[in-house]
């Protein structure tokens, strides 16, 4: 069991190490450890399964070491910088000043290609539209326009109103949602008579949000909907 | 956040015992067994087949209570290639046949085998 402790450390390590060395193109939209640790444990957690001569222990304690350091490493992650950046990089700035830094682009083997799909996921068909375009941790690039392509927002245009939280979910499949309810700060005595104003009850209702305002929604199952008529 | 380290951190020490646990109790059953083996073997130099022949009986005994305490800890195909071996000791010991002696120490080396690679060693790692 010792044996199997502590392959799975050197196995993290080196994985982590190698996922680091193949660079960010490699790992789409996990943190490198988060990859070395989905790559290890969805093979080995089919070992013990496949294999019943192998003791199920041989199985769980890997996953369970893996798991416990990618929360170990995160935990430091948190505290230090440099931790941090060891283990899931630095973000790299690959356009400033709507200038492309082409060795940036080459160290990381990303092509124009990569750039130009990321501006056309964002409906950005002109590079001269881009102010500044950075490659993220988890190998996507984040792409910030230039003043004059921003879109037009409620400041720009001076129109006032109150930032409130989204609607949030009080009724699902006609039970109540407490803490939903807790969130938005409304009592259920307010629920009860918006119930009663749509002549219905929590039973037949399929959906009902409402916002800290009061602004509410309900959809109503279609069971209650046939039996009406 | 604290939670989950403490969690992870207990986890992670917890399983590091329970290695050494494991370590400890195969190294211990295994040597059990050996001693037995080297009492059989001990008998049979001495031509003391009867009590050759007792000591074989409670050996496949704790054979079987070791077996499905190891099953555990130690792969299937390991403790079934030990079965084989072990299953032989007892009916040679009956016939006193000169094989005995030969299939103690490949019982004997495959139990220092399977409490060897249970080791921390750089052997058993890389």
């Amino acid at each position: 069991m010792t044996v199997v402790f502590i392959r799975a450390v050197i196995l993290y390590l080196l994985l982590l190490a190698a996922v680091r060395f193949m660079g960010k193109h490699q790992i789409g939209e996990l943190q490198p450890s988060e990859l070395a640790v989905t790559i290890l444990i969805s093979n080995i957690a089919t070992l013990p399964v496949e294999d019943t001569g192998m003791p199920l222990f041989t199985g769980i304690i890997p996953v369970l070491t893996l798991a416990c350091l990618d929360v170990v490493m995160s935990c430091i992650g948190v505290k230090s910088r440099t931790v941090r950046n060891l283990t899931g990089g630095k973000p790299v700035v690959i356009v400033s000043n709507g200038r492309i830094d082409q060795k940036k682009m080459r160290d990381l083997r990303f092509t124009v290609d990569d750039l130009i799909e990321a501006m056309h996921s964002l409906s950005i068909f002109d590079i001269s539209e881009v102010q500044y375009a950075v490659v993220e941790t988890t190998g996507t690039i984040s792409i910030y326009q230039k003043y004059e392509y921003r879109n037009v927002t409620n400041k720009d245009m001076r129109l006032h109103g109150k930032s409130i939280d989204p609607p949030e979910i009080i009724i699902e499949d006609g039970s109540v949602i407490e803490e939903n309810l807790k969130r938005t700060g409304i009592d259920m005595s307010r629920v009860n008579d918006i119930l009663k104003k749509e002549k219905t009850i929590a039973k037949d209702i399929f959906l009902m949000t409402m916002d800290s305002e009061g602004t509410y929604s309900v959809v109503r199952k279609e069971r209650s909907r046939r039996e009406k008529k | 956040m604290i939670k989950r380290l403490i969690a992870a951190v207990s986890v992670l020490l917890g399983i590091l015992a329970y290695s050494a646990f494991a370590a400890l109790t195969i190294r211990n059953e295994s040597r059990y067994i050996i001693s037995l083996l080297d009492e059989v073997k001990a008998y049979s130099e001495n031509d003391d087949m009867a009590a050759a022949e007792e000591k074989a009986a409670e050996l496949e005994k704790e054979w079987f209570s070791y077996r499905s305490r190891m099953s555990f800890m130690v792969r299937e195909e390991k403790l079934n290639e030990l079965n084989v071996t072990i299953a032989k000791i007892r009916p040679y010991s009956e016939e006193a046949n000169d094989e005995l002696e030969a299939e103690i120490s490949n019982a004997r080396r495959q139990l220092e085998i399977l409490y060897r690679e249970e080791l921390p060693l750089a052997a058993n790692i890389f």
